[in-house]
């Protein structure tokens, strides 16, 4: 709700030219490492990947990390069954790799744990997979200007909007994220965090059942399309868990002017199983399922208007 | 009743005999028995003397001294005066109607009064002469930076703050989030800032009172005021109905930007509306010597969006009596309505009804409130009275309706009453010392109107639980009041002379606040949340005590003053980590309770007479805030902490056409927080905090010239009236004054590609240029 307010504002800040945003050195001290765990383990075929690194500091120039190395990385179903993750490049991207290309580790409704053991440190997290509704179209549109969210100085100025339609499962508290790929390739800027919290954009809005909200609807547009383009919409079940994780990523990324709110910690599910230790960890462990939905933008398909 | 049969009174009322206002606060001062008193907010006095004759010289600043002489033998007098505004001598900058040496006279302490026409001369951003912004540059007052809404008194929140116009509170002070106040300057007759020593009859906000007083309309000629700015354009008719008996004062502002920013403008720009304004209206009418009657009222309105639509605003409506029953009992009694809401749809155009969002929140108020003055004698003066108060809140509703399902949510509707009486008595004990010492009792009822309500649990800090609360969800009777709260609130403030231009003042209040501005951000929003105490939210309660010196130098043409206060604040609301506040029942999972202190030093010195008057003031102060599991239990200093805070405003009237101002304002900065370290997350950087962490690091100080040249022109536009040109800089020297810090991914890296995304810091600059600005203001 909060960005709704801050487009206002910036919108006029903007036009008045009063205001202005300096790119400055501020030096933070280091302070004690973290572990950062990167992975969602899927219900698709293939190979599942878990990440592990360690924490810099902050507005470090650095951009890669510094591996973890030669953990032991396992996750475990509620079944008892094990799935080993080997750093087969030793990078620290520990690959579980399935027997068949068409064999699945994740399955909906089973909870995996995952365990880690790490420069002499044991790690744990637990994560359900949870349902995904499947997406039952994606339509566009020919404008000839973006819009707001649209606009951008290496972003086309002419082209295809497009809007996804999904329906939220009935039952309350269902939690998406939504990931765009434009020719094989993620949208994966801070601007691009798509979640739904049910059919909603927020937790507290209550949207059960319904057909996902227009507003996400059309965030599969960060920009508009050219004809031909490959456009691959991907829906993903996340924990509530994992949603409020989003949710705080998102806003610390773009916490910024008059309505800030202070730093906040985001959410992590993976624990020391040491308690009393002080190394701890950062990042999440996920599991979802997913379905997707591609089409080539072609102008004979292209609609006139969005049924909205 | 308390029959003196050797006493007798002398009441009426004081009045410029030019328009008819009448003057707050003049001296009536009886030369025999060197002794007096002063009007009260609409001019009133009353003085119960030995019988005998006597004279009363009226001396207001800014005016001429009047001496009447009366006699006082057989019956009570009524002497009604109409002072002549001095306008021979040029020095008389400064006209407010207050005793010359009120600073170190009157008994109050902790109090700031200025004038329009001071305010009006103080160099302003973009030329607009603003209310608000001229009170952030008396001492112990300050805001969380440029653009930031309201502003924050001894370390209290702007929430503690009970701004109050012609009696009636308003909600959101500001138009276009922070820029600027709500208040028409050529409606308002007279602005007064109580900081500590708070008298009994107000109550309900904890750090100041905020009394703004409209002016009624002339009554004895037309008068047009009006002004082109660069934000504004102005216009305000006044104007007798019956000449002496009634008149009415229309006020109106509007902005528009969205009129020259239009050409800028494209796309799904181009209808975008961008306006805000504002209309102040006035009416009275003196029935007889006894009774005056007054109805005012105020709609402004913000204006945001295009397709999508945001739009807030205040309404209020007074009604007031002023009722003399002898010439020792004075009443004003009050009945107001105030309203503050705001709404977001997005779909304002109505082209897609079946996928739009709708979204509103209001709090609104109904309260009659009688006020009596009873003049005792002139060692005496008593004041009781009461208020019921009755608050609406919603806090927010909302419709989202998604291929024409429809699914309506939000907090549900809470009612609330608010009684209050109180007692207080203003005594001369003798020549030198004096005291006000009262009493307020407040009792707050309040009533959910949902079917369940809420009750917090403890479960100790987690990722789940930010705040370390659950909400339990129990059956409520929406009939019954769910929770009362009551307290009593000792207001006490001594004067002692020290020499004929020096006193000491000391003060102690408490002050009982039961609504709560719902806000976790570093400026409050227009979308910020006014909720009610309730079960779970306990009243704020605050204790302040104050010690000042007070002097003024040569025949009182310089007021210094030094004051000390600290107070204790209990209940006070900071928010969890991730807590949300809006449209959600169960907010108040999110909130986290603590206690708060603050304590400062200020001084003051002001000068009042000659070519150059203004003032310095300058604030030292602490305001910090302890809550278990934030900054790890430990005090840390609230959002708006300021240490050093220095403001100087200057004004040199050259001539009759010319005259200059300037200030100067150096603050120190506000604490922010910053994260601890950072790591990589689908190639994004997320930064890794501990839970509640709060202000590590501070922003750097702010420091700004502004400057302002007036030209008065003898004749305005069409030969007649009176016309003055404002040419003003704000930012002089071009400072970029740092806002906040924080930091945001790198523009280059955001963009959409498959890749790692740089996080980077970011000094942000509210106004980061000089201002130049011209205004136009007439008069007929």
């Amino acid at each position: 709700m909060k960005s709704i307010i801050k487009t206002i504002f910036s919108l006029f800040i903007g036009m008045s030219l009063m205001s202005c945003e300096d790119v400055i050195n501020l030096n933070v001290p280091e302070t004690e490492k973290y572990l950062v765990i990167e992975g969602t383990i899927t219900d698709a075929a293939g190979e599942q990947v878990i990440k592990l690194s360690e924490s810099q500091a902050l507005l470090s120039s650095s951009t890669t990390p510094r591996a973890i190395t030669n953990a032991v990385v396992k996750v475990t179903d509620n079944t008892g069954k094990v799935y080993e993750f080997k750093d087969l490049k030793n990078e620290g991207k520990y690959v579980w790799s399935p027997a068949s290309t068409t064999e699945k580790m994740g399955t909906i409704g089973k909870t995996y744990t995952l365990k880690i053991e790490a420069e002499g440190e044991t790690f744990q997290a637990v994560s359900e997979l949870k349902r995904v509704p499947k997406i039952d179209s994606i339509v566009y549109k020919y404008e000839d200007s973006p819009n707001l969210n649209q606009t951008g100085d290496d972003k086309p100025k002419e082209g295809y909007d497009a809007n996804f339609y999904a329906k939220d499962f009935v039952g309350v508290g269902d939690c998406y994220r939504v990931k765009v790929y434009k020719n094989g390739k993620l949208f994966s800027g801070a601007e691009n965090i798509v979640i739904a919290y049910d059919a909603l954009l927020n937790k507290s809005s209550v949207g059960d059942g319904l057909m996902f909200i227009l507003p996400l609807r059309r965030a599969i547009s960060p920009e508009l399309y050219a004809e031909n383009d490959k456009l691959k919409v991907e829906l993903s079940s996340i924990t509530e868990a994992h949603f409020d994780f989003w949710t705080q990523l998102r806003t610390e990324l773009n916490n910024s002017g008059l309505f800030a709110t202070p730093a906040a910690r985001i959410p992590c599910n993976v624990i020391n199983v040491n308690s009393s230790s002080k190394k701890k960890a950062a990042g999440w462990f996920g599991t979802s399922a997913v379905t997707s939905f591609e089409v080539t933008i072609d102008k004979n398909k292209a609609v006139k208007e969005f049924n909205d | 009743m308390f029959a003196q049969s050797d006493k007798l009174t002398v009441s009426g009322y004081i009045k410029d005999n030019k328009n008819g206002e009448g003057l707050i606060g003049a001296s009536i001062f009886v030369k025999e028995l060197m002794t007096g008193t002063t009007t009260n907010t609409y001019g009133f006095y009353s003085l119960t003397l030995p019988k005998g004759n006597y004279s009363l010289i009226i001396s207001s600043v800014g005016y001429r001294k009047s001496i009447k002489d009366i006699k006082l033998i057989d019956q009570n007098v009524t002497l009604n005066v109409e002072v002549q505004e001095d306008g021979q001598e040029l020095a008389e900058v400064v006209v407010n109607a207050k005793r010359e040496d009120d600073n170190v006279q009157a008994i109050e302490m902790s109090v700031n009064k200025i004038d329009m026409k001071t305010i009006k001369k103080i160099p302003a951003l973009l030329g607009e002469v603003d209310l608000v912004r001229a009170i952030q540059l008396l001492p112990g007052v300050s805001t969380v930076g440029e653009g930031a809404s309201g502003f924050n008194v001894r370390g209290g929140g702007v929430d503690q703050n009970l701004i109050l116009l012609d009696d009636a509170p308003v909600y959101n002070s500001s138009h276009l989030f922070g820029f600027f106040s709500i208040f028409n300057p050529d409606a308002v007759k007279d602005v007064k800032l109580i900081k500590g020593g708070i008298p009994a009859q107000y109550g309900g906000r904890g750090a100041s009172i905020l009394d703004v007083k409209m002016k009624e309309g002339n009554a004895k000629k037309l008068e047009i005021n009006g002004g082109i700015g660069a934000i504004f354009s102005r216009l305000s008719i006044e104007a007798p109905i019956v000449k002496d008996k009634a008149s009415f004062i229309v006020a109106a502002r509007r902005s528009y930007i969205d009129v020259l920013a239009k050409p800028f403008l494209t796309g799904d720009n181009a209808d975008s509306k961008f306006s805000f304004y504002d209309l102040t209206a006035k009416v009275n009418y003196n029935i007889n010597q006894n009774n005056t009657v007054f109805l005012s009222g105020y709609f402004g309105r913000d204006v945001f969006g295009n397709d999508f639509g945001f739009n807030w605003g205040n309404s209020t409506l007074s009604a007031r009596w002023n009722h003399v029953f002898s010439s020792k009992l004075f009443l004003n009694a009050t009945a107001f309505y105030s309203n503050y809401d705001y709404l977001l749809d997005s779909d304002l155009a109505n082209k897609r009804p079946n996928n739009a969002f709708r979204w509103t929140s209001n709090i609104e108020n109904l309260s009659f409130k009688p006020d009596f003055t009873y003049y005792i004698n002139p060692e005496n003066t008593l004041t009781f009275g009461g208020q019921v108060l009755n608050y609406d809140f919603t806090p927010g509703s909302a419709t989202a309706s998604s291929n024409g399902d429809k699914r309506t949510f939000g907090s549900a509707p809470k009612n609330a009453v608010e009684y209050s009486a109180y007692v207080g008595n203003e005594m001369k004990v003798s020549s030198k010392l004096s005291l006000q010492y009262g009493i307020r009792f407040s009792r707050y009822d309040y009533t959910s109107k949902e079917d369940v309500y809420y009750e917090r649990v403890k479960v100790g800090i987690s990722d789940e639980f930010p705040s370390g609360y659950d909400i339990n969800t129990k059956p409520n009777d929406p009939n019954k009041v769910l929770q009362s709260y009551q307290n009593f609130e000792p207001r006490f403030s001594m004067k002692l002379e020290t020499s004929e231009s020096s006193s000491i003042k000391a003060s102690y209040n408490r002050m009982a606040q039961y609504i709560h501005l719902m806000s976790n951000t570093a400026a409050s929003t227009p979308l910020d949340v006014w909720t009610s105490s309730t079960n779970n939210i306990k009243p704020q309660l605050i204790d302040q005590v104050a010690l000042g010196f007070f002097k003024n130098l040569g025949e009182n043409e310089y007021e210094t003053s030094v004051e000390v206060y600290y107070k204790d604040l209990q209940n006070q609301i900071d928010y969890a980590d991730r807590s949300d506040l809006f449209l959600n029942p169960e907010f108040e999972k999110d909130l986290m309770f603590g206690k708060g202190r603050a304590y400062g030093l200020e001084l003051y010195g002001k000068k009042n007479k000659g070519k150059l008057t203004g003032w310095v003031s300058y604030t030292l102060a602490r305001t910090e805030r302890l809550v278990e599991g934030l900054n790890n239990s430990d005090w840390y200093p609230n959002r708006y902490d300021r240490t050093h805070t220095l403001n100087v405003v200057a004004q040199y009237e050259v001539n009759k056409k010319w005259s200059f101002g300037a200030n100067f304002a150096y603050i120190s900065g506000v604490p922010y927080s910053l994260g601890k370290a950072q790591g990589y997350y689908e190639g994004l950087p997320i930064g890794i905090t501990d839970n509640g962490v709060r202000g590590n690091v501070r922003v750097p100080s702010y420091h700004r010239l502004d400057i302002s040249a007036t030209k008065k022109n003898k004749k305005a536009l069409f030969g007649k009236g009176e016309s003055e040109w404002v040419f003003s800089v704000y930012n002089l020297y071009n400072r970029r004054n740092p806002f906040s810090i924080y930091t945001r991914p790198k523009e280059e890296s955001a963009q959409s590609q498959v890749g790692v995304v740089q996080n980077e810091a970011v000094r942000l600059s509210i106004i980061g240029s000089f201002i130049p600005s011209v205004t136009y203001n007439f008069k007929f």
